[in-house]
């Protein structure tokens, strides 16, 4: 602890207010507090406001809630070029899903982080084997056991989940695509449009089907015994976080759109519209979508 | 700013040792003895707090090669897939699935927080080839966090093209701390055909990550 330095007084000695004064000054100046004469952990919990690890937190809930399906809200894969506008996730009225940030909106400093999360409950459908149709990017063709060529799918096709923000204001009427993110939409090459994955930053891929090819011999197929499944009812899950700039955001909403699949082109990976497998079936290979959640926690770096 | 709380001497004031000792006493004794239940609540929140005083986050949300893992990367696979992991490219067991390690500077000490997510493609169909007796098991991409060469998490990842996102918790000593991210593939099977029908390049791709980001909290209190 700090020390004060100077002489105490004792009975018989001459003294005047100035003497007491002086020595109450000794204790009485600013900054004589310090760390040294706090106790050691005298900052604890009670000292500290609930909301100095989450500066903030929102959630909202994406779609609507309906436990055994009976209602869910449906999305069908694009068949055109360029494709056809990404889905709003919303609720069974039609009404965009948003998780809002209030009427001053948050602002996330240069020091600050803002972690966004998602999930939600997916089911994909589809009819026939899109991805054997001419042209289509899901499949390949592998020799099979006898002597001839099967095509198979590559279960690399998949929807995608990803989020919008609105930084202009709480109207909530220009929503763009979040840093690191495009919409699929750019003509890379040819007929093909999709996104390099280094604009996938806040991308959820879900599955569109799978195919499982059982009792291959020799690095053939056994033409006989392919098998696709359904994916089925899953929950899916994304996430994304923003740290720079200084931005004030209003609002934020997700976007589906599909059928996508792999691709290269000049020895950059995309993900690229398969509009030839979207076509497909039918009805053409949909999403089915209930319900899920958003939430962001905006924190401070250090 | 301390206050007199016996009584306070005025010019011209009689005084007396005790006028003074007794004030000094009573000051002293608070001052000594100054802990959290004298401190008044709620007096630190995240603005006048000290850089990293509490807590620190080290993030990056498009990590590796503009966010693709950079484990193997085979610049033969079949044209409508990514450049990535084949079994040409001699992956196995767990590797590290970028280049270069993360460091978390400055860490004080405490509990640490790690989240890794982004999205995985697998490349499931041979999981049951010819004489495979076992029940068919999907192929997965698995995921582990490593703290100065130690698991602080490991999870048998995913099997389908699909998002994952692993998360961990420990407590480690201060001092930086080195992170690397791994991932770790199913090896092949015999009968699994690594090439398809195609003209060109030809090999069949099995994994790849993409869309990765990392997010580390240490919290200190």
């Amino acid at each position: 602890m700090s020390r004060i330095n100077r002489g105490r007084i004792t009975d018989g000695q001459d003294i005047t207010a100035s003497d007491l004064n002086d020595r109450f000054d000794d204790y009485s100046q600013a900054g004589a507090l310090n760390a040294f004469n706090v106790r050691d952990a005298a900052i604890d919990l009670p000292q500290v406001k609930a909301d100095w690890f989450a500066r903030d937190s929102f959630e909202a809930t994406l779609g609507e809630f309906s436990l055994d399906h009976t209602s869910v809200n449906t999305v069908t894969a694009s068949s055109s070029t360029p494709p056809a506008a990404g889905h709003i996730v919303q609720d069974f009225g039609g009404t965009a899903s948003v998780l809002n940030f209030g009427l001053s909106g948050v602002t996330i400093g240069t020091g600050d982080v803002l972690r966004v999360y998602w999930d939600l409950s997916v089911n994909p459908t589809y009819n026939g084997t899109p991805w054997t149709a001419v042209g289509a990017l899901g499949q390949y063709v592998f020799n099979n056991t006898t002597a001839g060529t099967t095509t198979v799918a590559t279960s690399g096709n998949v929807w995608v989940l990803y989020p919008q923000w609105d930084v202009t204001s709480s109207a909530l009427t220009n929503f763009v695509d979040v840093p690191g993110q495009s919409d699929f939409t750019t003509n890379y090459t040819g007929s093909l449009y999709g996104n390099t994955l280094a604009q996938c930053e806040a991308t959820t891929v879900i599955p569109a089907w799978v195919q499982f090819f059982a009792d291959a011999s020799d690095g053939k197929v056994n033409a006989s015994k392919l098998y696709d499944s359904r994916i089925g009812w899953r929950g899916v899950s994304g996430a994304w976080h923003y740290s720079g700039l200084a931005t004030t955001v209003y609002g934020m909403r997700w976007i589906i759109r599909g059928l996508l699949h792999p691709d290269q082109n000049a020895n950059v990976n995309y993900l690229a519209y398969d509009t030839v497998a979207g076509g497909q079936g039918s009805p053409n290979p949909q999403l089915e979508y209930t319900s899920g959640k958003a939430s962001a926690i905006i924190m401070r770096l250090g | 700013m301390k206050h007199w709380t016996q009584r306070e001497a005025r010019a011209g004031v009689t005084v007396s040792p005790d006028a003074l000792n007794n004030e000094l006493r009573a000051q002293q004794s608070s001052i000594t003895t100054l802990d959290r239940t004298q401190l008044p609540v709620n007096l630190v929140d995240h603005n006048n707090s000290e850089l990293n005083a509490f807590a620190q986050v080290w993030q990056a949300r498009a990590y590796g090669n503009n966010g693709e893992q950079q484990a193997a990367r085979d610049t033969k696979t079949l044209g409508n897939a990514f450049q990535c992991i084949s079994y040409s490219t001699g992956i196995s067991g767990w590797v590290n699935a970028f280049t270069s390690s993360i460091t978390l500077t400055g860490f004080k000490g405490g509990t640490l927080f790690g989240e890794w997510s982004g999205n995985a493609f697998v490349n499931p169909g041979f999981a049951a080839t010819l004489n495979n007796n076992f029940p068919g098991s999907p192929k997965y991409c698995g995921f582990r966090i490593l703290v100065n060469g130690v698991p602080l998490v490991e999870r048998r990842g995913v099997a389908l093209h699909e998002h994952f996102r692993v998360v961990g918790v420990g407590r480690f000593p201060q001092g930086d701390l080195q992170v690397d991210l791994q991932l770790h593939i199913t090896d092949i099977d015999t009968n699994e055909p690594t090439t398809a029908v195609a003209v060109g390049n030809a090999n069949v791709p099995q994994v790849h990550v993409y869309s990765n980001r990392y997010l580390f909290v240490g919290r200190y209190r």
